[in-house]
């Protein structure tokens, strides 16, 4: 089968989870023996075709003021600018168009897709081929992606801007055929908001990130030890923990805090003022290996609509249980009392309860290593791609008998 | 400066045993490159008969220190080093002494060069519980005894340092060879000839550090996909070939790997030719000799990207994060179905593997041994 994947940035260009589970995706399926390529964007210098680890990317420079790579360098005064062309980019969906009516794929895979907007949706479908869609935020139904102001408030509601981009891009999204979410709670909320109408859904979790060593056995006589490890913005909960451990003076626990971010500050402050408490700042590689390996328990205590967590799936690779916060997609991961616990978003004086509760209670602990490790067991690479060339065939089948974009359109309006 | 040729050196060889692998390799191919440099060489060894006929006296060494003999020859050794090679190497009016492996004498007035090859006990501290203290206080005493430290790689050096907190400028890096005698594209080998019969090839000894339960995962998710073998070359430590065949037999792989025992060189290059692959994806090596070994014979590798394997394999192989299974498959698969890859790395493998010789790696430590003298 030939798989085109578009995604608005492929390794080496990495800003978030998305692109590094694109390249998996590829990998995988390039080693199930199929012939895939991946379409991608680029700055205009470094367009073109190119090769990375054996699979063909072919990168275009869409007409936009500043690539997708660059936009967390970019000043907030001209994004919505940004946003607005990225509403439809019309060089995006000419190149695309005639690439794949050249190439003619099997099927078309589809990310993230800022940069080279959502006129990819509308190429794949003028040139006849089916569309999978793949889920990885809410990109599609906030413009930050996040379902947060800047303050770090929850926009249970959109808000205008976001509604009408979200309402336009829902239009555009009937061009679906299947989409795929790694967890539930994100394809509802753009179910109810009404995108992919015409399109299979899925669910396919993502594989867990590899171990590098096996887990030491913890002495017994040491405190718990508690890791948060992550972005420090408020809307990640790092608040909620100093809350919590404030809360909690006499439990006999410590804190290992790791990341990088607007609340690193008051995280520093509070390891000054707190003995139990140590904070690392961002750490990667063998030092973030370290920290997982010596660590008991992962707080998680998001207040942000997650759609995995992945540093939860980490974790449990581990055999570290998790507390988090009933939030998002976070508790179609956690099985309470054998993976971990889940709080009330924001509850600090309930993770504080959590804490003292665990803190205590090492036995129990390790009997939950070995159930997050089997249960992260089950994430593997090789799964992932499996179901999604079930999905592929679903679609494929089903484009034999495909109406294209037209004709549908034609009969509703009968 | 003109290479001293009458620098009175003896090597302690004692290490070099019945079945040479890796160090007892090195020992040999080492001595017998100095030999034709050096004129006045004296060496010692267990087995003197497996040098061949050099020019230096070889002399036997007690035979109960054999690495053959395990524990117990490494003890015996050790002391024989201390009392024995200590006596004969003043009573000879040797001027330095080159210790091939890491063991050395505690007590010698005359200088000594160490060759350090690996950390490896130190950097899988569970797997060699009874090597921690030896480590730590033998081995870091001889070397800090030494005149000069030799390593096989630039990442054992930067071990050798940040470990035994050695001064860097007493450790420098000298490549082994590649025994381009042994080790050559076979003339009546057809690469490509026999498409019924692809399988990889693992060489080394079959211990925790070289992963081979993530090959078999690996494996075990490539013939998901496509027919091929693996063979494992390599005895090892009975534990862990225990667990090895009990991952066999869980994977229901019985069919695809064979096991074959100790070979000599011919017969290793013909098994590198045979192989399609050469996979080592250890997760930790000194220098990762059979990589050399397989690029010399025109066999594609893939290796980890990790510890002293990149020095080894420059560009000219698939290299990978060996704790990712899968991405270790999706390497396998690459090479097994693209034979414009194949046909690349097997070019690029014979460029690099020409770069390593042990001519070069002897005349490199005749210079280390001038300065070794040099600094008074």
């Amino acid at each position: 089968m030939k798989v085109c994947q578009i995604s608005n940035l492929y390794p080496p260009d990495v800003l978030g989870g998305a692109e590094t589970v694109v390249a998996r995706i590829a990998a995988g399926l390039r080693t199930a023996g199929h012939e895939v390529s991946v379409v991608s964007t680029a700055p205009r210098a470094r367009a073109g075709w190119d090769t990375v680890d054996g699979v063909r990317v072919l990168r275009l420079a869409p007409a936009n003021i500043y690539w997708a790579g660059e936009a967390p360098r970019r000043a907030t005064i001209v994004k919505p600018l940004w946003h607005l062309l990225d509403l439809w980019n019309p060089a995006t969906y000419q190149r695309l168009r005639a690439f794949l009516v050249a190439q003619k794929p099997d099927v078309v895979h589809t990310h993230n897709l800022g940069g080279l907007s959502a006129a990819a949706w509308s190429a794949t479908a003028a040139a006849g081929v089916p569309l999978v869609h793949t889920l990885h935020d809410h990109s599609l139904t906030c413009i930050r992606a996040v379902r947060m102001t800047l303050r770090g408030r929850l926009c249970e509601q959109q808000c205008v801007p976001c509604a009408i981009r979200s309402r336009w891009l829902q239009h555009l999204s009937r061009a679906v055929d299947a989409v795929v979410a790694p967890a539930r709670f994100v394809l509802e909320r753009h179910r109810e908001l009404g995108f992919f109408p015409a399109a299979q859904t899925a669910i396919v979790p993502w594989g867990a990130p590899t171990v590098a060593a096996d887990a030491q056995p913890r002495p017994e006589d040491q405190p718990v030890r508690f890791l948060f490890l992550g972005s420090l913005q408020p809307h990640k909960g790092v608040g909620v923990v100093l809350e919590a451990f404030r809360r909690t003076p006499q439990t006999r626990a410590t804190l290992d805090i790791a990341g990088a971010g607007a609340m690193a500050g008051s995280c520093r402050d509070a390891a000054g003022q707190d003995p139990r408490i140590h904070f690392h700042g961002f750490v990667t590689g063998p030092e973030k290996d370290r920290l997982l390996r010596s660590a008991d328990v992962l707080l998680f205590p998001s207040l942000c609509w997650e759609v995995v967590g992945l540093v939860m799936l980490e974790a449990f690779a581990h055999g570290i249980p998790v507390i988090a916060s009933r939030r998002g997609g976070i508790p179609e991961f956690i099985d309470e009392g054998q993976t971990g616990a889940l709080v009330e978003p924001g509850d600090a004086a309930g993770l504080a309860v959590q804490i003292a509760r665990w803190a205590e209670n090492r036995g129990s602990i390790e009997v939950m290593r070995e159930a997050c490790r089997s249960y992260a067991a089950r994430f593997t690479w090789v799964r992932t791609v499996d179901e999604l060339r079930e999905v592929y065939g679903a679609v494929g089948t089903r484009s034999k008998h495909r109406i294209s974009l037209r004709e549908r359109s034609e009969s509703r309006r009968v | 400066m003109p290479v001293t040729r009458d620098a009175r050196v003896a090597i302690n060889a004692a290490v070099v045993g019945g079945n040479p692998t890796g160090l007892g390799i090195y020992s040999i191919k080492l001595v017998r490159g100095l030999d034709s440099i050096l004129n006045d060489l004296v060496v010692y060894s267990s087995r003197p008969e497996a040098f061949g006929s050099i020019a230096a006296p070889v002399r036997p060494s007690p035979v109960w220190g054999r690495p053959d003999y395990g524990l117990r020859g490494h003890f015996f050794r050790v002391l024989w080093l201390q009392s024995g090679l200590r006596a004969r190497t003043l009573a000879a009016r040797r001027r330095v002494l080159l210790n091939t492996v890491p063991e050395g004498v505690l007590a010698l007035p005359i200088p000594q060069v160490t060759v350090v090859h690996d950390l490896i006990p130190l950097m899988f501290p569970p797997d060699y519980p009874r090597q921690q203290h030896y480590f730590r206080f033998f081995v870091s005493r001889v070397l800090r005894l030494s005149r000069l430290v030799v390593a096989d790689s630039e990442y054992t050096r930067r071990g050798v340092i940040e470990r035994f907190r050695i001064s860097p400028m007493k450790v420098r890096v000298i490549y082994p060879g590649c025994d381009s005698d042994v080790f050559h594209v076979d003339g009546n080998h057809q690469p490509e000839g026999s498409s019924e019969d692809l399988h990889f090839l693992h060489v080394g000894n079959l211990l925790p550090h070289k992963n081979v339960l993530r090959l078999l995962d690996a494996l075990a998710i490539v013939r998901r996909y496509h027919r091929c073998r693996l063979i494992i070359r390599g005895e090892g430590r009975a534990s862990y070939v225990a667990v090895v065949r009990e991952r066999v037999e869980r994977l229901g792989l019985q069919d695809a790997v064979t096991f074959i025992g100790y070979v000599d060189a011919a017969t290793l290059r013909q098994l590198y030719g045979r192989a399609t692959c050469m996979v080592l994806p250890s997760l930790g090596e000194g220098f990762g000799l059979p990589v050399l070994e397989a690029m010399a014979c025109g066999t594609p590798v893939i290796t980890a990207s990790t510890c002293s394997l990149p020095e080894v394999a420059g560009q000219a192989a698939v290299m990978v994060d060996p704790h990712d299974t899968e991405q270790l498959a999706g390497a396998m698969v690459r090479v097994l179905t693209d034979k414009a890859l194949r046909e690349e790395l097997r070019h690029k493998g014979l460029v690099q593997a020409a770069m390593f010789s042990w001519r070069r790696t002897a005349e490199e430590m005749s210079r280390a041994l001038d300065e070794a003298l040099a600094e008074r």
